[in-house]
């Protein structure tokens, strides 16, 4: 018991000194503003945005290529072009766009943010190049029944999750119940399975979404909000501000030449390239994409996260005290904490010191995670062999080394197998937590087609399918190797 | 035959806990000699064999191979005497992962550091040698359990060791596979292999060892040539196991 809490303890220095790394280099990184020289030098403007919000941003497949499109879009490249600097679009998840900018992994975050007094606290906000206005979805079959916001009391409304609807909605309609999502598919999905009785949105969104979609109709959404809160502006790091004030001289060309309207009106055109088909089959590549970078992942984490299981298995039958704590400690703290903190962790913690691309971190958390799983696995795989064998082994004058290889482990593995295949299994499911980094595995792909052909459940399906065409084959590998193992003895 | 002592063990104690095992054993082993140590149940027989090359770690005494006392040298030089003290257990504890001449040429590649072709030679010959040259590629879980020992016994052959350490090598074995066994373990004593066997086969111990040691209680009570100690046992204990043992034939 004492052992394990000094363990604990251990741990909780480590963190608390990674923590303080962190923050301390981040400080430094804000005290003086280089923010415009280091954009310019580098001769690209890095932008993130979580495409999955059209008109705002979106992907379209033109001319066989991925392409991330929209009114946020062509507002960046006009920036981009006005600082003379080639624009570069990385894409996550809209609850880690402040998170990208806030730990240098781009430059600046658009993506129809409201450029709140409490988000200001943590970032820098360009001026405002867009008032949409906020608005509610609802279902057709309702229309009677929410003629206008002020029928909504009491009623379920959903929002995403970090955004300013979903606090408006909370503060503003009487006795509501707010439901709060990731993706705004899920939430117009929520709506039209009824989850939901309306969908905070912004207005531009909420158009794209009724012309698109017979079944759901908009209602105003009756706020009487500033400026601050309709408006959608370009998010910086703190400390930036001479990049935010190149920036604000091409917001400011924007809004003098109304060049918005122009860009929704590109935007919706592109819509309806998206709409044509919806069918499956015509976004074949986006799912082809998925599953390409779900099975990279998988293999390479498996490959890692055996490595590391076997190392720190080994780890536990040492001599030493120190390295039985360490892989201990190790094992307890990753199985203690979820695989979705330990990506976000690799990603935006461990990237303020080494900026570490979005699918690297990816693969280095699942590995990291899937080799504390492997090691126990193995462990107990290697407690499993019956102790005659190691005398066995002992009495012909074989080396420590020599007995793990030739005699235990081989023994270990076979037993083990089942269990590692049920590892690697849910390591490739488990996979799809990378998403919420940006990395293009299959959900990420899943939730571009959902926006893009305002397909709720179909995509799903496809995916569902998907990832079982890919255990079941990974199952039946497996079982080819356990038959041969079997008939070895 | 020689006089040269290959094991000499001096007032060897064995401690589990509190549980005394094995109480101020002292004998010697002299090369081309053949020992079967014999007793009830709970004597400290297999602790004691056991004891010999160091798989159990003495609570005191000394424990001489060929001069070197094992309970003073460390782990690396342990690992090299042990080589030459063949080893063979009642659950034959062969490695199930590999065929029997892979069995049999592990420890000669890995350890003596012999070529593959080399080590090839020597595992068909001792696999000749047992009667089972034509289960060279079969898997350890084909053989029956007379097999399996036949195999083991090859094994600990094929490190060419100075001393063979028999615990039991019948104990888990089906009465028409016994035969077989101790008919390779004759051959063996009869080339003149240093052996120490613990074994329930009065007959075997009778026919082949030079010296039988009676145990029980954790001690030796009484160590005689065959005939006498099977014939005229002077020890009350000895004498009242082998009265039992005879009754059951």
């Amino acid at each position: 018991m004492k052992k394990n809490l000094k363990a604990i303890i251990q741990i909780f220095i480590m963190i608390a000194a990674v923590f303080t790394l962190t923050t301390v280099f981040s400080n430094s990184a804000a005290a003086a503003d280089t923010s415009l020289q280091r954009v310019k030098e580098r001769g690209e403007l890095i932008m993130v945005t979580s495409p999955d919000y059209p008109p705002y941003e979106f992907q379209v497949n033109k001319n066989g290529k991925d392409k991330i499109v929209g009114m946020d879009i062509d507002v960046a490249k006009k920036v981009a072009k006005d600082l003379h600097v080639k624009l570069v679009i990385k894409s996550m998840n809209f609850d880690s766009l402040l998170v990208a900018i806030q730990t240098g992994k781009a430059d600046m975050a658009i993506g129809g943010i409201n450029p709140t007094a409490a988000r200001r606290q943590s970032v820098d906000f360009s001026k405002i190049y867009y008032s949409g206005g906020q608005s509610f979805l609802i279902n057709s079959s309702d229309v009677n029944k929410y003629k206008s916001a002020k029928n909504l009391k009491g009623a379920t409304i959903g929002a995403q999750t970090g955004t300013l609807q979903y606090g408006l909605a909370k503060k503003k309609i009487p006795n509501s119940t707010v439901k709060g999502m990731d993706k705004s598919t899920d939430l117009v999905l929520a709506l039209k399975t009824h989850k939901i009785d309306a969908l905070g949105i912004e207005k531009p969104s909420a158009e794209a979404y009724v012309k698109n979609d017979p079944s759901l109709k908009m209602i105003s959404s009756g706020y009487h909000l500033n400026k601050n809160e309709i408006g959608a502006a370009i998010a910086f790091k703190k400390g930036s501000g001479s990049l935010v004030a190149a920036v604000n001289k091409s917001i400011d060309q924007i809004k003098k030449q109304n060049l918005t309207e122009q860009y929704l009106a590109g935007a919706g055109k592109y819509m309806k390239v998206n709409t044509v088909n919806t069918s499956m089959f015509h976004y074949w590549k986006y799912f082809a994409k998925g599953v390409e970078y779900t099975i990279l992942i998988s293999v390479v984490s498996t490959f890692f996260g055996v490595l590391i299981g076997v190392i720190l298995a080994l780890m536990r039958f040492s001599k030493q005290k120190w390295l039985r704590g360490l892989a201990i400690s190790y094992t307890e703290f990753i199985r203690g904490t979820p695989l979705m903190v330990q990506v976000l962790f690799v990603y935006f913690g461990i990237g303020v010191v080494v900026n570490i691309p979005a699918l690297i971190s990816g693969m280095i958390a699942v590995s990291l995670n899937s080799g504390a799983y492997v090691a126990e696995i193995i462990r107990g795989g290697i407690n499993s062999v019956a102790k005659g064998q190691t005398e066995a082994a002992a009495s012909l004058g074989l080396s420590k080394g020599d007995l793990m290889r030739f005699v235990i482990l081989p023994q270990a593995f076979k037993n083990i197998w089942p269990a590692l295949g049920n590892e690697f299994i849910s390591l490739i499911k488990e996979s799809s937590i990378v998403s919420i980094i940006g990395v293009t595995d299959l959900i990420y792909q899943l939730n571009i087609v959902r926006a893009d052909t305002y397909r709720g459940v179909m995509p799903i399906f496809v995916a569902m399918l998907l990832y079982f065409v890919m255990t079941f084959a990974l199952t039946r590998v497996l079982n080819h190797f356990e038959g041969k193992m079997k008939h070895a003895g | 035959m020689q006089d040269k002592k290959i094991l000499e063990v001096n007032h060897l104690n064995k401690k589990f806990g509190d549980n005394e095992i094995l109480k101020d054993i002292n004998g010697t082993v002299k090369s081309g000699e053949v020992i079967c140590v014999i007793g009830p149940s709970g004597a400290g027989k297999s602790t004691f064999l056991r004891c010999l090359n160091l798989l159990e770690k003495p609570t005191s005494g000394e424990v001489k191979f060929e001069g070197t006392d094992l309970t003073h040298v460390n782990e690396k030089q342990l690992i090299n005497l042990r080589e030459r003290m063949g080893m063979v257990f009642q659950s034959f504890n062969l490695f199930p992962n590999m065929t029997v001449i892979e069995n049999l040429k592990l420890a000669p590649i890995r350890v003596k550091h012999l070529k593959d072709d080399e080590a090839q030679k020597i595992a068909m010959h001792l696999l000749d040698r047992v009667g089972l040259a034509e289960k060279a590629n079969a898997y350890p879980s084909s053989l029956s359990g007379g097999q399996q020992q036949r195999v083991a016994i090859a094994r600990a052959l094929a490190m060419n060791p100075e001393v063979m350490l028999f615990d039991e090598p019948t104990s888990a074995l089906d009465p028409e596979m016994v035969g077989e066994v101790l008919e390779v373990m004759n051959e063996l004593a009869k080339d003149g292999m240093t052996m120490v066997v613990v074994t329930h086969e009065m007959g075997f111990a009778k026919e082949v060892a030079d010296e039988v040691w009676f145990m029980a209680d954790g001690y030796i009570l009484e160590r005689n040539k065959p005939d006498e100690l099977f014939d005229n046992p002077q020890n009350e204990r000895a004498k009242d196991f082998i009265g039992k043992i005879i009754q059951n034939v």
